[in-house]
């Protein structure tokens, strides 16, 4: 049983936890076009994903590892070199797969939580 | 200086990153950084946009949780070698364990539990626990990393009815209550009315006859045995009519156990038990290591005691404890 002090960092563990499983698709999703990191996290931003730097950059580093992502350097305009993600073949396929997988679990949790028995 | 700042922070990241991946994450940081500047429109070399650019890497976090996010997670032990890992260290503690005992059964037979003796057997007891758990864990540690040890996978072909059954610590074996009873009866009336049939079988005149072996000093303490035994007989026939044990019989046994100790204990420090003096010796020590299986099952009935009474799992003992 946790404290009053403590539940501020309880409910930051769970919503952690909570969000955890859903970056990796919300990163796949918008990267059908190459993003740098900088770019991709005020596009997520923007739609009310925020997510913090520490966290974004890792996660694009392991979605590339993974096989899901592909990333080159590029120069654009500002003759600042940037690294650019985009999403992979396989990547796609994953994306298509973790849609699904969460259209049915958000649609399974609502039902829970608005008490829908159907 | 803000510049400074920039640098500072890039390169202590880096400093907790792999060789192998420290430049490439460190440009992508800079770049990163750089944009981040820009957007807030701060110029790192300027001393008054110094409190911005802290702002900004604030929202980075300090450079170590940034770069440990770089690493998977690690373990020592992982989750899934741990049931493995916990088995073996329990094997490695049970033999460290016997050894010891073996020692302290010596120990006892020879009489010297010294204040002296007992700190540096538990000393040594706890050393050798140590750096077991040390081996084990470093065993563990290169297997994973070899990949000796890898997760192992949900068997499809599982079989429910393979499932153990579940024990109830409290429940007794009425047939080998009845063999202890019938044991502790021959003991009452063979160590009372005839000690003399206690001996070595041999030949005498043409016809099989018994040499008494027990030494008189032992037979001093037959009444000591026979208290303990009538004690043992009763708490037994309270058992096995009860068919369970209770919080009420485990602490009268924990009481026979100590009292079992003690007069055990007694009789091979201050009496001959047997007269022929090797196996005197051996008798003794049979006794002592029988003591010290006494102590560890003292220790255990005294643990379950203080633990109290777990909730039951058996559907009888659910009514039971209903009827109550």
């Amino acid at each position: 049983m946790v404290t009053k002090e403590e539940y501020p960092s309880l409910l930051e563990t769970l919503i952690g936890e909570l969000r955890r499983g859903a970056l990796s698709l919300a990163v796949l999703s918008q990267l059908g076009q190459p993003e740098y990191g900088y770019s991709l996290k005020q596009q997520l931003a923007a739609q009310g994903m925020d997510i913090p730097e520490g966290t974004l950059y890792p996660l694009l580093r392991r979605l590339e590892a993974q096989g899901l992502l592909e990333s080159e350097w590029r120069v654009v305009d500002e003759a600042r070199p940037r690294r650019y993600y985009r999403i992979s073949p396989q990547g796609r396929q994953a994306l298509g797969d973790l849609t699904k997988e969460w259209q049915a679990i958000s649609a399974a949790l609502n039902s829970l939580l608005t008490g829908d028995k159907q | 200086m803000t510049d400074t700042l920039i640098d500072r922070y890039i390169h202590e990241v880096g400093a907790h990153l792999p060789a192998k991946t420290r430049a490439d994450v460190q440009l992508e940081l800079r770049s990163t950084l750089q944009d981040g500047l820009a957007e807030r429109g701060l110029d790192a070399s300027k001393p008054e946009d110094a409190e911005g650019v802290a702002a900004l890497l604030r929202e980075f976090g300090e450079p170590e949780h940034f770069a440990a996010r770089y690493q998977p997670e690690r373990f020592l032990i992982s989750p899934a070698a741990f049931p493995a890992f916990r088995l073996s260290y329990g094997i490695a503690a049970v033999v460290v364990t016997i050894v010891h005992l073996i020692g302290l059964a010596l120990q006892i037979n020879r009489g010297g539990l010294s204040l002296e003796w007992w700190g540096s057997f538990m000393g040594n007891y706890v050393s050798n626990m140590l750096l077991n758990l040390g081996l084990v864990a470093f065993v563990f540690y290169l297997l994973e990393g070899f990949k000796v040890i890898k997760p192992t996978k949900a068997d499809p072909a599982w079989d429910p009815h393979k499932l153990p059954a579940i024990k109830d610590p409290n429940r007794i074996n009425r047939t080998e209550e009845l063999v202890g009873i019938v044991f502790t009866i021959a003991a009452l009336l063979v160590f009372n009315f005839a000690p003399h049939w206690i001996g070595i079988i041999g030949w005498d005149e043409g016809a099989p006859s018994v040499f008494p072996v027990l030494a008189e000093s032992f037979l001093a303490y037959v009444p000591w045995l026979t208290a303990l035994w009538l004690g043992e007989l009763a708490l037994k026939a309270l058992v096995y009519r009860r068919g369970r044990w209770s919080s009420v019989l485990r602490a009268g046994e924990f009481v026979l156990q100590l009292a079992s100790i003690f007069v055990l204990y007694t009789i091979i420090q201050n009496a001959q038990i047997v007269n022929i003096a090797i196996i005197d010796s051996l008798v003794k020590f049979g006794i002592s290591i029988a003591l010290v299986v006494m102590v560890i099952e003292a220790a255990k009935q005294l643990f379950v005691l203080l633990r109290g009474e777990q909730p039951a799992l058996s559907l009888e003992h659910i009514i039971e404890r209903i009827g109550k």
